[in-house]
């Protein structure tokens, strides 16, 4: 289902973030060039969590003004998808803050 | 490539429309005049299950998937009911008006089936937009 996509997205991202994959471990290693970031995957997640909330929106407020073509089942589904999409985000995101701090308590 | 909540979307659109189209037979069951001359004619939708277009990775999703969509409106061509009417001004040279070809009782009961397949649609959706938020249960820290 879409809706689940831009979380199975993020699941997918953290996957590769987390456990290296042998396609990679053939590559040749570049040094001091990060790939990209985790900061940058945060952000396109919720870019993408963005984006169906703006769906969400355009269709409440064509439904609030009357456009033709607005119908309510679809302002409610659009709204659904968004409050999901943003759940499914923020545990991604809670999960993620989560690991990191276990790790910052690590002892040296 | 589309998704489950599209399917139902695209279905509730549809029974959407059926109630619209039932509304205006029942409204217009003794319309005797239209732009078009001769009496309304009861009108009836055509949907079709449109499938998702090939796409690299869904293939099953074309399979499982088909979306109902609307394809046009259609005017019954049905022989209009005659009633004797001989000073009604819609009449004929007989004194016969032609009225449309709508039985009210069927179509009230066609309406009731469109509404009822409206709610089907609305409880799949709920169960969908459940079935998502049951999945975020899993991870048991949220």
């Amino acid at each position: 289902m879409a809706m689940n996509i831009t979380g199975l997205k993020a699941y997918k991202e953290i996957q590769s973030i987390v456990t290296p994959k042998e396609t990679q471990a053939t590559e040749a290693p570049v040094k001091g060039q990060p790939k990209e970031g985790f900061a940058q995957f945060l952000k396109d997640a919720i870019h993408d969590v963005n984006n169906v909330q703006a769906t969400a929106e355009d269709r409440v407020e064509g439904l609030i003004t009357k456009k033709p073509g607005y119908t309510n089942h679809e302002a409610m589904i659009a709204l659904e998808k968004a409050d999901i999409a943003f759940q499914l985000m923020n545990s991604v995101r809670s999960k993620i803050v989560r690991a990191y701090e276990e790790i910052l308590r690590t002892q040296v | 490539m589309f998704d489950a909540s599209e399917v139902v979307t695209a279905g509730l659109s549809a029974a959407r429309l059926r109630i619209n189209i039932i509304a205006s037979n029942i409204a217009n069951a003794e319309t005797t005049r239209t732009p078009e001359g001769g009496p309304y004619k009861r009108r009836d939708i055509v949907i079709s299950a449109e499938s998702a277009p090939t796409s690299f990775q869904s293939s099953l999703d074309e399979m499982t998937l088909a979306k109902p969509q609307v394809l046009g409106v259609i005017a019954d061509q049905s022989e209009p009911k005659k009633a004797y009417q001989p000073g009604h001004p819609d009449a004929d040279p007989d004194g016969y008006v032609a009225y449309p070809n709508i039985n009210v009782v069927q179509t009230m009961t066609d309406m009731m089936a469109a509404t009822r397949l409206y709610q089907a649609n609305v409880t799949a959706a709920k169960s969908l937009m459940e079935m998502s938020r049951e999945g975020r249960r899993i991870s048991s820290t949220f």
